[in-house]
């Protein structure tokens, strides 16, 4: 007799004869049982003998999942590893990581004690407007979709993570005298963008800050910058716009482009995507004139800057929710990663400068990052009295 | 640690989610191992040849229409990797089987194999149903064999509510395992 599914019902009466909780119905169905065949006898009087019974559960519970799970993840990823090297060896890498996390992939890192990471929330702060006058509107859901401000002739509207600044008239420029700065201050774990009163289109990545005109002047048009910030500028050739970061200063006139200007960073990047741009450093009076693609690296121990090449939209990735680590640092990843997810780590002796790549989708859980992380830099992440702690891999 | 009480999410699963896959890894993964044991007699060689299943279902990311369909296709993947083992095996050293005693087992014996991996995961949810501070110490005493001043640590609690939660423990179990628990106490007490 061909007898390949084990019915629950039945698994749970003999389980229940077993523990000694089960019911007159149930030792009746399993005396049907065992009076069906002779094995079925045999194999109930051994799960009733104490050695039985505990040789069974010993080797159950050699079996763990929460250890094999990393062997088994070690399979996937050298198999995928495999199969893509011979095409594409340079991205095979980033490529295993690409499928994991494009399969809407969140890989779980078990919950055994030992690596109990738990969900670090998101920080719930919201960005925050400042006006010149030192008033702070919190842009939060109880102001969106309505006008916070209205300066010098321009309505300022709060929509979903997006401020809009819209003049009332087409005449806003004309407004005379000193120019006053209101701020945008981005808090840890969101992105917020803004339109500005000429146009202009500037994202900020999280932990940002953007002063600007809520009215730009008639001859330039210049905001300040600290953190993360990708660029459509508006053209207007009329009023140079002027982007400035504690060290650099870069002018355009209408163009696409990212700077990367962290305080905590030791190095900061402006790339061009469109038109073009010229940068240069405080205290200096050289020019760096960049073309599409190329990407100015301003060090801030050296204070030099150098050009590199071959660069595009995916340093503005951030923008999309998508983190992209292409041969950074795991130090400058967890910078990164700290920045949207509130946590405090230390990163084991050595592995500060190891170099990884791949990218992951921001996920409302910073877990499926870590195993990611895990898999690409070959280091174990776990949880001891609060501090994310990386370290190599045993 | 034992874990039965990974439940995750079925749609989920048919929709290829990863966190699903490895939380059904989980669920499956020791009952499993158990069963390709009782076939092939090799601690390791089963963990490899359950471990190849889920690589394989990983790749192929078959859908299902129940969780029953998902359980048969899993135990019936393991027993054909183990058959195709045991049949190379033999190929390639005719003579050694009987030392080691693997053989293509009866169906009979197939049947039985699956219903004592099922009941071995029963009876470890009756653990898992443990309220949870109570569960922790008794898997971190009983199974991992953790100090009480150890346990006291990893999860910061005193090592009197340690002590009394052990017995907390045991108190439940008695209740909830009754006959079994007299047969364990000697893996566990």
């Amino acid at each position: 007799m061909e007898r390949n599914d084990v019915p629950d019902r039945l698994v749970r009466t003999i389980k229940d004869c077993l523990l000694g909780i089960a019911n007159d119905s149930q030792f009746e169905e399993l005396e049907q049982w065992l009076a069906a065949d002779k094995a079925n006898r045999r194999f109930y009087e051994r799960m009733k003998m104490p050695s039985g019974i505990s040789e069974s559960m010993k080797k159950y519970l050699d079996f763990d999942s929460s250890e094999d799970i990393r062997q088994l993840r070690s399979k996937i990823r050298r198999k995928y590893r495999k199969s893509i090297f011979g095409r594409m060896i340079r991205y095979a890498g980033i490529a295993a990581v690409i499928i994991l996390a494009v399969l809407g992939g969140r890989i779980i890192i078990d919950s055994s004690d030992k690596h109990v990471i738990p969900i670090i929330g998101k920080i719930s702060e919201t960005a925050v407007l400042t006006m010149p006058d030192g008033s702070m509107i919190a842009l939060d859901k109880s102001t969106e979709n309505s006008r916070v401000a209205t300066r010098e002739n321009v309505d300022i509207v709060h929509t979903e993570n997006s401020l809009i600044c819209t003049p009332q008239s087409d005449n806003v420029a004309s407004a005379s005298g000193e120019i006053s700065f209101s701020s945008l201050n981005v808090p840890r774990g969101m992105t917020f963008n803004i339109t500005l009163e000429d146009g202009t289109h500037v994202w900020l990545n999280a932990d940002s800050r953007l002063r600007f005109p809520v009215a730009f002047g008639d001859s330039q048009r210049r905001v300040i910058l600290e953190g993360e910030g990708y660029f459509e500028v508006a053209p207007d050739a009329k009023r140079p716009f002027i982007v400035e970061t504690a060290n650099q200063k870069v002018t355009v006139l209408g163009t696409q482009f990212n700077i990367s200007a962290y305080p905590n960073e030791t190095r900061q990047t402006t790339t061009l995507i469109e038109g073009s741009i010229s940068l240069s450093v405080s205290g200096s009076a050289e020019q760096f004139v960049l073309k599409p693609g190329q990407q100015a690296v301003f060090s801030c121990k050296t204070g030099g800057v150098v050009v590199k090449e071959g660069y595009t939209e995916e340093v503005s990735s951030w923008r999309e929710g998508i983190f992209l680590f292409d041969g950074d640092t795991l130090g400058e990843v967890f910078v990164k990663l700290s920045r949207w997810y509130d946590f405090d780590y230390y990163i084991n002796d050595g592995l500060e400068g190891k170099i990884i790549r791949g990218n992951a989708r921001i996920p409302d859980d910073v877990n499926s990052i870590f195993s990611i992380i895990e898999m690409v830099a070959r280091v174990e992440i776990t949880q001891k009295s609060g501090i994310i702690h990386i370290d190599t891999k045993e | 640690m034992v874990r039965t009480d990974h439940l995750f999410s079925f749609e989920k699963l048919n929709e290829h989610d990863n966190g699903a896959f490895e939380q059904m890894f989980h669920c499956y993964y020791s009952a499993l191992c158990f069963y390709a044991d009782k076939i092939v007699k090799d601690n390791d060689l089963s963990r490899d040849i359950v471990q190849d299943v889920f690589l394989k279902f990983y790749e192929k990311k078959p859908v299902f229409d129940n969780i029953i369909s998902l359980r048969t296709y899993l135990y019936r993947s393991v027993f054909n990797a183990c058959i195709n083992y045991i049949k190379k095996y033999n190929r390639s050293a005719p003579d050694d089987k009987f030392v080691r005693n693997v053989e293509v087992p009866e169906s009979e014996d197939n049947y039985l194999y699956q219903l004592e991996s099922r009941l071995l995961d029963e009876i470890f949810l009756g653990i898992k149903s443990l309220p949870d501070k109570c569960r922790q110490v008794f898997e971190l005493s009983y199974i991992e064999r953790c100090s009480i001043k150890e346990i006291s640590r990893r999860l910061n609690i005193s090592e009197n509510t340690v002590k009394s939660q052990k017995a907390r423990a045991k108190q439940l179990l008695k209740e909830r395992l009754r006959d079994l628990y007299s047969l364990l106490s000697f893996i566990f007490f």
